[in-house]
């Protein structure tokens, strides 16, 4: 697997896989490019059906000419794997994943599984379209799921001797990576905040935020580009190239989604020396309707 | 990618260097206790010290800890500390690796053989620190000389007990080996679970009973350094992440392990179905071991060891006066003035003292029974003057609590005198100091709303399963707000107000669940019984309070206070904020 900068924008795909959610930005991507896929999958929930515009953009993919599958998550993989073999993809396939509403889970998932599956060569376009501003939620929910983000990527326990590194990329929740941090206590920890296009993000990041700064005043904080994510791949796969020589490195991309997908690459590519976790309130999270920025932000990848 | 700091400051007692932990370390009496040469079982909360206490013990440190207390330990002891850490990454991934696998006893089986293995490692750690070539080099405590050829009989014997495969007859090569046999059994594990390894491959790996290895290790290492009767001791940090086996395994062997082996195992404070006096098998308190509760401090001892923790850091940052004299201490306003004045505010206080014969105009001044009766009122006093406004008993805001929390040592107290969080508040004051010249009231208090608003948010994340609460953080809150506003400010003056709670046999099983997490946490403090022992059958009366970092947040005494059922606090409360918006 080599990950690329972005490249041939235009160009047409084989299979293109969208996440299929509440919010108005999930059927952006699909506007702009179903006219160049062959075939499109909207991967849908089977909860928040109810929430927003979930069911005018289901309608808007199925009469797009879009195949929709309302799945659960244990369900993903085999319908991911049947439209790979459906489509019969070559080596010179080109494939899309638009991560913009997708869970983190099912963005591993479904990263992991286009890499491993896919012929050698393929190409797949990860997209993400950067939301504009809407106020955090104001209510916290308790953490109910603690670990591994998909259990393809868990790695048997390591050396219990080595440190733990921690690195952290930090949304704007309220207290949601403090308390996912706290859990952990790691022996080293980096914050990774992201530095967006709308400074509000940033202000209510860093007033979401105080606790943990105030709690971990010694971690050290790198900041990145959420519209370069190749830069943030090559400058995290430095970091972590140091850190895993002498620690278990762990991951954990809260925040904009495109670091998760660059946390998927870094784990595919240091795989068993890096895991990547989650922190999930399951369905409790509360539903917010993101809107486009009309910003889209995407890396290649060659299998 | 831009870093802005670059230096990490260490928080954390794991990621001090040897010398680093001896040079900042603060005996107290808890390190005494565990200091003796006997199985023990170290109880504490997170941040609670329990890690720099073990790593005191290991004999690196020991070996090079320069201080008049350091003699009389290293004699007392007598063991050679082998430190033994666990971690919260590493139980998750065996919980998940595990849970792939429910019906499969080999995965379980195979964790705990890389447990032991872990354990193993330290121990060839040890080993390598205590052995020398020759006396040119500084021969010092538990260290000592052994020839090439003892060298090669004593990894020959280890390497074969071990099934590990050196390639070189010497101590770092057994090190070495064994870190390679563990990553090699945690590939080979992986890929049994991906179907790419088979059985027999994974059992290959299996390990003798941790015991019996422990055992036949520490009779080949004092056959071959010429000690017959050398004491070791295994000081197991968070064991409560280990395999449930090898920890079941270890609280057993403080019972019937081998006599030149000690256990100390450090655990949270809650900690289900220990296999403690089930059996006559079974160790028992008092008998087999002894318990050091980190949170049993003696009045003196807290206050020395705090004024000593913090002394350090500010010396470090070069303020070397005794710590308390940069601290601003808050001006009490005189009892007296404060039983007038809320007499004039509180009819039920009013009537209290008529009812018990005290002339609140005139109270006794002598040091007499009368004086020490109308001073145990001190804090319900207190608070009921500070925070009812007038006679309607309007509350005063909570947006800024009174100064009684503060005063360096009040605000050791507030903090539960956690090495931790006391560390973590004095960094940020002897900022405050540098700026100001003076640790003042405003930034004390300042300081410890920021430790609790951080410890709160920590809780806010920890589940509850419950339907009347989703996290710990809103428990504390029923439990808070349950006592401010029925035994400190309610209708009624208390002489006596309730504020420590009492949880038994028929307590529901998510406020078990709730207290359980709580105390681990720090969140709730247990208050021991005297023998009651962690882990033990859950059908004795487990008494606790709410953590003193709270007290502030919910208008409570930082004193001990009378005991009520938790059932009877949450039965009560509506869990719906109303007892707040009484307050406001």
């Amino acid at each position: 697997m080599t990950i690329l900068p972005p490249r041939d924008p235009d160009r047409n795909f084989d299979l293109a896989l969208f996440g299929l959610g509440y919010e108005r930005r999930s059927v952006d991507c699909f506007r702009s490019v179903r006219a160049r896929c062959e075939r499109s999958i909207a991967l849908g929930y089977q909860y928040f059906q109810a929430e927003y515009g979930y069911a005018r953009n289901r309608d808007e993919f199925s009469t797009g000419g879009a195949v929709v599958h309302e799945v659960s998550d244990d369900e993903l993989q085999a319908v991911i794997l049947a439209e790979f073999h459906q489509v019969g993809l070559s080596t010179s396939a080109s494939i899309l994943v638009d991560i913009s509403v997708m869970s983190r889970h099912r963005i591993a998932k479904v990263i992991w599984l286009a890499l491993k599956n896919l012929p050698s060569h393929t190409m797949i376009a990860v997209s993400y379209n950067v939301a504009s501003y809407v106020p955090a939620p104001t209510e916290i929910h308790p953490i109910k799921r603690f670990g591994p983000i998909i259990d393809e990527l868990n790695t048997v326990p390591g050396r219990l001797a080595m440190p733990v590194s921690m690195i952290c990329g930090i949304g704007y929740e309220k207290d949601k990576a403090l308390g996912a941090i706290g859990n952990i206590d790691p022996d080293e920890l980096f914050l990774l905040r992201p530095i967006s296009m709308d400074v509000r993000f940033d202000q209510e990041s860093d007033k979401n935020n105080g606790s943990l700064f105030r709690t971990y005043p010694g971690s050290a904080e790198l900041t990145y580009d959420v519209t370069r994510p190749f830069s943030t791949y090559v400058e995290l796969k430095s970091l972590i190239s140091r850190l895993s020589e002498r620690s278990r490195v762990i991951l954990l991309p809260l925040g904009p989604k495109i670091l998760t997908a660059v946390a998927i690459v870094l784990a595919v590519e240091f795989y068993p020396q890096v895991v990547v976790w989650r922190v999930s309130s399951e369905e409790k999270e509360t539903p917010l309707d993101r809107e486009s920025s009309g910003t889209v932000v995407q890396f290649d990848l060659r299998v | 990618m831009s870093q802005t700091h670059g230096v990490f400051d260490n928080y954390n007692a794991k990621l001090l260097t040897t010398d680093q932990l001896v040079d900042s370390f603060i005996v107290n009496t808890f390190f005494h206790q565990l200091a003796g040469p006997n199985h023990t079982l170290l109880i504490g909360p997170r941040g609670s010290g329990k890690t720099t206490l073990l790593k005191m013990l290991q004999v690196e440190s020991l070996a090079r800890w320069n201080d008049p207390v350091a003699d009389e330990v290293r004699l007392r002891s007598g063991f050679v500390g082998v430190f033994v850490p666990t971690d919260i990454v590493w139980a998750t991934q065996s919980k998940d690796v595990a849970e792939k696998r429910p019906d499969d006893t080999l995965v379980p089986e195979c964790l705990s053989w890389l447990f032991t293995l872990h354990v193993l490692e330290c121990l060839a750690h040890t080993l390598l620190f205590r052995v020398i070539r020759s006396t040119s080099e500084n021969a010092t405590y538990k260290r000592v000389i052994i020839s090439s050829e003892t060298e090669q009989l004593l990894v020959d014997g280890l390497s074969e007990a071990w099934r590990v495969r050196p390639d070189m007859p010497s101590l770092r090569s057994l090190y070495n080996a064994t870190i390679s046999a563990s990553l090699e059994l945690s590939r080979t594990l992986g890929d049994y679970l991906l179907g790419r390894a088979k059985r027999d491959q994974l059992e290959a790996f299996a390990t003798a009973p941790i015991a019996q290895l422990l055992s036949a290790s520490i009779k080949l290492a004092n056959s071959a350094f010429d000690e017959p009767q050398g004491k070791w001791c295994f000081l197991f940090d968070e064991l409560e992440l280990a395999p449930r086996q090898i920890l079941d395994d270890l609280v057993v062997l403080m019972r019937s392990g081998d006599p030149n082996i000690i256990y100390k195992l450090s655990l949270v404070p809650f900690l289900e179905n220990l296999p403690l006096a089930n059996t006559f098998q079974s160790p028992m308190a008092n008998h087999d071991f002894s318990t050091v509760e980190l949170t049993r401090f003696d009045g003196r001892e807290e206050k020395r060891f705090a004024e000593a923790l913090c002394g350090r850091v500010f010396f470090k940052q070069g303020f070397a006066e005794p710590i308390h004299t940069y601290f601003e201490e808050p001006i009490w306003e005189g009892y007296d003035e404060q039983v007038a004045s809320l007499m004039e505010k509180d009819e039920s206080f009013k009537k209290y003292l008529d009812e018990h014969g005290i002339d609140g105009h005139n109270l006794p001044q002598s040091d007499g029974s009368g004086r020490t009766e109308i001073r145990k009122l001190r804090w319900p006093v207190f608070l009921r003057n500070y925070f009812f406004k007038d006679k309607t008993r309007k509350l005063r805001s909570i947006k800024s609590p009174p100064d009684v929390y503060v005063g360096f040592e009040s605000l050791c107290q507030a903090l539960e005198f956690n090495p931790r969080m006391l560390i973590g508040a004095m960094n940020k004051l002897v900022q405050k100091l540098r700026s100001a010249g003076r640790v003042t009231i405003v930034d004390q208090i300042e300081t410890l709303r920021d430790t609790e608003m951080a410890f709160y948010a920590l809780l806010n994340t920890i589940p509850v399963q419950s339907d009347r609460v989703t996290s710990l953080a809103r428990f504390v809150d029923l439990v808070g707000e349950f006592v401010a506003a029925k035994q400190i400010l309610g209708p009624d003056f208390l002489a006596e107000p309730k504020g420590s709670f009492t949880m038994g046999r028929n307590t529901v099983t998510w406020i078990v669940g709730a207290v359980r997490v709580g105390l681990n946490t720090g969140a709730l403090v247990r208050i021991a019984s005297g023998t009651r022992i962690v882990g033990s059958p859950a059908d004795e009366l487990e008494r606790f309070r709410l953590s003193n970092i709270f007290a502030h947040k919910y208008r409570l005494p930082t004193t001990l206070m009378r005991t009520i059922g938790i059932e009877v606090v949450l039965g009560s409360t509506p869990g719906d904020g109303t007892i707040m918006m009484e307050f406001s």
